[in-house]
């Protein structure tokens, strides 16, 4: 069996969430959620060292962040079976392992962020054949994504694709690759992708495309337009240049993606009284994600002092929208940066540190007040516009630091890690963490509203692979 | 916000330097410097075995000479290819007796790892094995322990070595009590 937890009593002096921030652009540390995940590893046929004689085992994975006491929830509903996949290595040809089942597989990880820009068929189920020399992998997949894309409304979307990675130099490998997702289109198929043909964007966005359709169309209920099949397609390039082992520098990750988002298929809207299913492919089709994330690890005093540094810079385009602010349209840049000293083998201090910008592309998205309900662009009040608050970019600095126990000894990733921490957030935008805060400025809210741009959170936690 | 004052830092100080106060538990130790002849194998896809990382070396050091044990390392062009023949511990034991240049004890490490998974942005892989001490001259009598523990890399270019080096605290630990097993049988 194999596994990961984190979990943790964050004491939050504000009485908000338990996490710093919003999300682990300003670094992964306190500003993620407690998880667990295990993971059963039953070799059926163990391997043997020094041999080419077949081998096999099954890996089956539940994860979630249900754990009871450190959040809302507490129950196993939380969980997700996540994995499942049987591997035979040796079978056929030599140094080759077939897997069926869940194919998901990365490049590498930028610890810092918990973030893998170099992952591929994180979403597809299939079949794969791994081929491993010392030097050199390749792996080539086929399988469908269309169960994790749309789990309550299955179309198949055929998912081939292929990673490699090239070992140049001992310190030096590169790699790459891609995956290409294609729904076919589907006549008679309420599920595969289709649009429903004559509604308005601005109104979709809105929420009232049907309502902007019976205006333009009294009486003519009968009339609505039934949609149109098509076929969707979508998929994701990924490079990675790691480079280390000299020096001071233990290793550099460098990893980038390009990927196009799979269509949405239908949204809901309610119009007097009735729902409407819309089908919104041509709505959905231009979504495109463009990450570049960077992490270095340096041992600046060996033994005593380590430091990684990381940056993320992302850029998410929709070219279906140019009107409404979104999160798919936005650009964001950060770097964090994180200390360690080894005051013995087993006790830490932590520092860490970051910055971070995040521009909304389509108008404001960010409420720097709490009254910015009143504001707009230009500072007026606009009921009927589509931006929300009174600015178009939020800027994120947090500091955290403490003492951490590692019993595996030193190391920046060493685990199991017991931390005691304090960190501190300020940002531009009011009240940026998860909280239950009212937000109403009505004058009958009876609790008041707070301007606040700082944020101090304790942390007692733990997190361990096992 | 609050504010840091002298107290606090003291405080906070002091409590950091009483960490290298922590008591630590006494080891076994031999009567008299005992001359140990060592020999590590790691052994995983290839088809031969090869060295320990030195980090792992380093620390089986540090668990004999702590027990008065001194260990002289046989080489790995030595070892490689009649260790990569034979593959039980006790055909091992027995070549490591015959070729102990008259050391007292003998210590056998064998070690093998395994890439098993990507999980949560890492690579984790088994190490497992054994570790083998006794006389040289009645090697069956050895005694031994097993290792097994899954470390957990970042990188996917990390091999074999890598995952031994990541369990060097296992193995250390492990050394230590089949060490101090061994000393107190013969005192």
């Amino acid at each position: 069996m194999t596994g990961y937890v984190r979990a943790g009593a964050r004491p939050d002096f504000q009485g908000a969430g338990a996490t710093l921030g919003y999300w682990n652009l300003y670094g992964r540390l306190m500003n993620e959620g407690p998880y667990a995940m295990i993971e059963l590893d039953y070799d059926i046929i163990e391997r043997e060292p020094m041999s080419r004689e077949p081998w096999t085992d099954l890996h089956f994975r539940v994860e979630g962040g249900a754990i009871s006491r450190a959040s809302a929830e507490g129950s196993l509903g939380g969980f997700l079976t996540s994995q499942l996949y049987v591997r035979g290595g040796n079978v056929l040809f030599p140094d080759v392992t077939w897997q069926v089942g869940t194919l998901d597989r990365f490049l590498g990880d930028l610890g810092l962020y918990d973030m893998r820009p170099a992952q591929i068929f994180f979403e597809t189920v299939g079949a794969s054949a791994l081929w491993e020399r010392p030097r050199f992998e390749w792996l080539v997949g086929f399988g469908d994504s269309g169960f994790f894309v749309n789990p309550q409304a299955y179309s198949t979307i055929l998912t081939p694709g292929t990673l490699f990675r090239v070992k140049v130099l001992d310190q030096l490998e590169l790699g790459g690759g891609g995956m290409y997702r294609y729904e076919p289109e589907g006549q008679g198929n309420v599920n595969a992708p289709h649009q429903t043909p004559g509604l308005d964007y601005e109104s979709w966005i809105r929420g009232e495309a049907v309502q902007t359709w019976m205006q333009q169309n009294p009486n003519r209920l009968i009339d609505f337009p039934n949609p149109t099949s098509t076929d969707a397609q979508s998929g994701k390039l990924v490079g990675y240049l790691g480079t280390g082992g000299y020096g001071p520098v233990i290793w550099n990750n460098l990893f980038v993606s390009w990927e196009r988002l799979h269509p949405q298929t239908t949204s809901t809207e309610l119009y007097e009284g009735s729902e409407y299913t819309l089908y919104v492919h041509d709505f959905t089709d231009e979504r495109t994600v463009f990450l570049v994330g960077d992490e270095l690890q340096l041992r600046v005093i060996p033994g005593r002092f380590d430091i990684a540094w990381g940056g993320l810079y992302g850029r998410h385009k929709d070219g279906d929208n140019d009107i409404a602010p979104s999160d798919h349209a936005r650009t964001y840049m950060s770097t964090v940066l994180r200390g360690q000293v080894y005051i013995t083998d087993t006790v830490h201090w932590l520092t860490e540190t970051s910055i971070a910008k995040e521009v909304s592309e389509n108008g404001n998205q960010f409420r720097e007040h709490y009254d910015s309900i009143f504001a707009n662009t230009g500072g007026m009040p606009d009921a009927r516009g589509l931006e929300n608050g009174d600015t178009d970019t939020r800027y994120t600095w947090q500091g955290k630091a403490g003492v951490v126990l590692n019993p595996l000894g030193k190391g920046l990733y060493s685990r199991p890690s017991l931390r005691f921490l304090y960190g501190a957030q300020y940002s531009n935008q009011n009240n940026a963490f998860g909280n239950s805060f009212v937000e109403t400025i009505d004058q009958y809210n009876a609790f008041g509203n707070v301007e606040r741009h700082w944020h101090h959170v304790l942390s007692l936690e733990t997190e361990a692979w096992f | 916000m609050p504010t840091w004052n002298r107290r606090a830092v003291l405080w906070g100080s002091a409590g950091l330097a009483m960490v290298g106060c922590i008591p630590k538990t006494p080891v076994q130790t031999a009567s008299s410097p005992t001359s140990v002849a060592v020999a590590g194998v790691l052994a995983g896809r290839r088809d031969t075995v090869h060295a320990l990382p030195e980090g792992v070396w380093r620390r089986l050091d540090k668990a004999l000479t702590a027990r008065k044990l001194v260990p002289s390392v046989l080489p790995m062009s030595t070892v490689r290819d009649p260790l990569s023949k034979r593959r039980g511990t006790p055909q091992r034991l027995d070549w490591l007796a015959e070729n102990s240049g008259g050391a007292e004890a003998l210590m056998l490490v064998e070690l093998e790892a395994f890439y098993d998974t990507q999980i949560q942005g890492r690579m984790r892989w088994t190490v497992r094995g054994s570790l083998s001490i006794g006389p040289t001259d009645a090697p069956e009598k050895s005694l031994q322990r097993p290792v097994q523990t899954a470390v957990f890399l970042q990188f996917l270019h990390q091999a074999e070595a890598d995952a031994a080096l990541e369990a060097a605290t296992t193995i250390e630990r492990v050394a230590g009590r089949l060490l101090d097993d061994w000393l107190r049988a013969r005192t």
